[in-house]
């Protein structure tokens, strides 16, 4: 009996280890984590970061794209601080809950930054149903990291259209076609590139609400969609195979990964840009000879050629911007789908 | 191709992997809270360093033995380590309580190894065949399962069923709390942020599973009753290892769980949960003493969980075929793949350079599904001893692990205070002859039959909703498959009683099968 008490009350204290590993102590994992033996630049006049641990946060839950993406970096991140950088999942209300625990319960002392994102974080303060509190101009902006432009593609064994003026003219003569996203309103950047297009081609489309890409991606092969609206890097593996073909891109230059797809301004003449991007911002109130460590080092990890190379081989291209020209990028964004939804 | 897979799977860090994978799925899964989905979840960035085989094995493993781990706890504590564990909790804990908790440990983990290994072999050989199915199913066909399922809480009502349906319709209400799927609108939020996400599945399950029982067994104590076991059963007896009669008639349940827990599985979004629940209904309605489920049948353990284990082979062929993860796990998979250049597709299995990779997991899937079952039937004879310790010393250290467990799931305090809640709600609930699993059943099928429902307005708003129903054999045979199982038990009441009243020799005959 004593032997089993102390064999459950061992089992229990690995168990809370293990859970506290996941837990409270901010290393869900050991990829971000590097010893502190790094020969990179120390800050001058500054001991920051003291070799403490650093928090990049991510909306979004663990195993997913953006955690990946977060993931990656802050591996980096460590490696050029001399330090260790892990990746924490705050998740909930599309990346929302995160962003409004960093604004009003976060210490600015500059060991936490943070994934933002567009659309959501450009159009959460404009959702008519559900308005956010905040958006880009409230956080201090670091820089721009993956910008992934929205495509659109329709399946190769369609009967009725087999290229992008097919599709046109069957759009126009039906009026109206079914599509599906992962939401109807401003903050989906499917839905918007949706309306954009659809605007402009003077045509109607229905769109039904899913769970994601993957979602839309098995509408459109099973017939239930007439073409399916995505984000490239969600989308070329499938085209490469064959199981559907992309018409077009959303962007003002071919993609990189698909270049032999038009963008809807070669085919038009008219300019439509959509896309979903990730970067990195802190908190304003950080002072300032940290901010400047902690972003220069998220600069030189997100341009870092091992890391873009990483994320090429998952499709995803590196769009390092900072300062004006990643505020003004992101203003942008928010304005084309303000435009599109006439708010 | 299969060979050069099993000549990749003797590498020693595809081996360290499979059992590493296997036994820490295991462990992982026993604990509430910590579900196969987060286990790989988690895993993923670890596997960035690995080679592709090795990565996604240890992957592949983890899923089906952390399912496997989820029946341990759920017999033993009432406390389902995974959400696809609920359905086996009932019986195994009431096995538990007769002191027969050995024997339903074996049972579930005997089910768990064949299931998984049916479903594994699934996967091999007839993978690309049946990945068509998956694109079969559109938001009608998904919106009529999730009501189908929903008819399952018929059996889960216990004695009472008005009770029961009353406990389904809170369920339903629980779903709708979040975003309006259509509109984006905050439902029933009053206002908090955390609940646009709806309330979390896990922490409500272990709270109204787990932390209900737990004040229970603090009843209990103070009745001056010490353990688990009920009085007349104070030493554990049997054997883990089934023997042939005993084995016998659970072969038609293990093999028709595996079929549905490969169909479900195979279908997206719906995971091990799912179709745990619909085998152990189909496994209930098949059998001759439904009234042994809920009550300690070994038939219900082994639907349960043969299906559960099933369900992950069959999510992984739409995953590795179509690039459509078959469940949310195999969902949190499809990232973990395309990082090792193992991008979905029937390319996969014919390219030399992946082909190979992808045989070695399937096999490695399969070792896996085997070495679990093996390492749970070693251990479970010291296992089962849980059921021995002082409830005394067994509550608080549940109340430990439920916290923890539903902190965990988003690293959120909030999801520990639903639990707290959901812990209050399933006492009073069971307390007063209310069953907590159609709760947690409308909370899973609540949301799909809304979501897909809505859907189907969308996709019919031209065609009419009756047109499109037609020309869908699937819908129509789901349909009829719904209206058999709301009114069959209605039909054989009626047929019966005829039959009594032409024939009083039936009434002497019925009375005697009894």
């Amino acid at each position: 009996m004593k032997k089993v008490i102390s064999l459950v009350a061992a089992l229990a204290l690995a168990l809370s280890l293990v859970s506290c590993g996941s837990t409270p102590s901010p290393s869900s994992s050991g990829a971000g984590s590097t010893p502190p033996n790094s020969s990179a630049p120390q800050p001058t006049g500054s001991s920051y970061p003291n070799g403490k641990n650093i928090v990049l946060y991510c909306g979004y839950s663990a195993g997913g794209s953006s955690d990946t993406l977060c993931r990656l970096t802050a591996a980096k991140v460590g490696e050029i601080l001399g330090t260790t950088c892990t990746v924490e999942n705050v998740t909930g209300a599309s990346g929302w809950v995160l962003w409004n625990q960093m604004m009003e319960s976060t210490t600015p002392d500059g060991y936490s930054f943070f994934l933002i994102n567009s659309p959501n974080v450009t159009t959460g303060k404009y959702d008519v149903d559900n308005p956010m509190k905040y958006d880009q101009n409230d956080f201090e902006l670091i820089c721009n990291h993956v910008t992934d432009s929205n495509c659109m593609a329709i399946r190769v064994d369609d009967s009725r259209f087999s290229d992008w003026d097919s599709f046109v003219a069957y759009w126009k003569q039906e009026g109206t076609l079914i599509t599906s996203a992962s939401g109807l309103n401003i903050t989906s950047d499917d839905a918007t590139a949706d309306y954009l297009m659809s605007n402009d081609l003077g045509v109607e489309v229905d769109i039904i609400a899913s769970g994601g890409s993957s979602d839309n991606i098995t509408f459109l092969l099973n017939e239930t969609t007439d073409y399916v609206m995505g984000n490239v890097s969600e989308m070329v593996s499938a085209h490469n195979e064959g199981q559907y073909k992309i018409l077009c891109v959303f962007a003002e230059e071919r993609d990189p990964n698909l270049p032999d797809v038009p963008t809807y301004e070669e085919l038009t003449g008219h300019k439509i840009i959509g896309c979903s991007s990730r970067g990195y911002a802190m908190l304003k109130d950080i002072p300032d000879d940290i901010k400047q460590v902690l972003s220069d080092a998220i600069k030189q990890a997100v341009q870092d050629p091992e890391l873009i190379q990483q994320l090429m081989d998952i499709y995803t291209t590196t769009d390092y911007r900072d300062g004006q020209d990643y505020t003004d990028y992101l203003n942008e964004i928010t304005d084309t789908a303000r435009a599109a939804f006439g708010l | 191709m299969i060979a050069q897979g099993l000549v990749l799977l003797t590498q020693p860090d595809v081996i360290i992997a499979l059992v590493v994978g296997t036994l820490g799925g295991m462990f992982i899964g026993a604990m509430p809270g910590l579900s196969a989905s987060m286990a790989v979840a988690l895993l993923i960035p670890v596997t960035f360093s690995m080679s592709g085989a090795a990565g996604i094995t240890l992957l592949v493993a983890v899923y089906t033995s952390a399912i496997y781990g989820g029946s341990i706890t759920a017999c033993l504590l009432h406390t389902p380590g995974t959400p696809a564990s609920a359905a086996t909790a009932a019986d195994g804990f009431a096995l538990t309580k007769q002191g027969k908790g050995l024997k339903a440990i074996g049972t579930a983990t005997i089910c768990s190894m064949i299931g998984g290994t049916i479903s594994a072999f699934a996967l091999l050989f007839i993978a690309p065949a049946l990945s068509q199915v998956a694109l079969k199913f559109s938001s009608l066909e998904y919106f009529l399962i999730g009501v189908f399922g929903l008819t399952i809480i018929g059996s889960l009502a216990g004695d009472n069923m008005m009770k029961g349906l009353l406990s389904g319709c809170l369920g339903l209400l629980i779903g709708c709390i979040g975003l309006d799927i259509q509109s984006s609108a905050p439902r029933y939020c009053f206002g908090v942020l955390e609940l646009q996400s709806g309330v979390q599945l896990v922490p409500a399950m272990i709270g109204l599973f787990s932390l209900s029982q737990v004040m229970f067994s603090i009843e209990d104590v103070a009745k001056g009753k010490s353990t688990v076991l009920d009085d007349n059963a104070k030493n554990l007896t049997g054997s883990p290892l089934l023997s042939w009669p005993e084995l016998r008639p659970l072969l038609p349940t293990i093999a028709q769980s595996s079929i549905i827990g490969i169909l479900v599985g195979i279908l997206p979004g719906a995971g091990g949960d799912i179709g745990s629940w619909i085998s152990y209904n189909t496994a209930k309605n098949a059998s001759k003493h439904p009234e042994e489920f809920g009550h300690g049948s070994y038939v219900g353990i082994a639907a349960s969980e043969t299906a559960n284990n099933a369900v992950t082979g069959g999510a992984l062929i739409p995953l590795l075929t179509l690039g459509i993860p078959g469940s949310g796990v195999a969902a949190i998979m499809l990232g973990g793949l395309m990082i090792k250049g193992l991008n979905p597709g029937y390319k996969l299995f014919t390219d030399p350079v992946t082909g190979p990779v992808v045989y070695c997991i399937i096999i490695a899937f399969a070792a896996a599904n085997v070495l679990m079952g093996g390492c749970g039937l070693l251990v479970c004879k010291q296992v089962v001893k849980i059921s021995t310790v002082k409830m005394t010393i067994l509550a608080p250290l549940i109340i430990a692990l439920s916290t923890v467990g539903s902190y965990a799931v988003r690293q959120s305090m909030f999801d520990v205070y639903v639990m707290l809640i959901f812990g209050v709600i399933g006492y009073f609930m069971r307390k007063y002859g209310f069953a907590t699993a159609p709760v947690v059943l409308a909370m899973i099928l609540g949301p799909i039959a809304e979501t897909n429902f809505r859907q189907t307005l969308v996709i019919t708003k031209r065609t009419g909703l009756l047109n499109y129903f037609l020309t869908r054999p699937i819908s129509i045979c789901l349909a009829i498959l719904i209206v058999v199982a709301l009114f069959s038990p209605l039909l054989m009441k009626i047929i019966n009683k005829k039959a009594i009243a032409s024939d009083p020799n039936v009434l002497a005959d019925t009375a005697h099968e009894d």
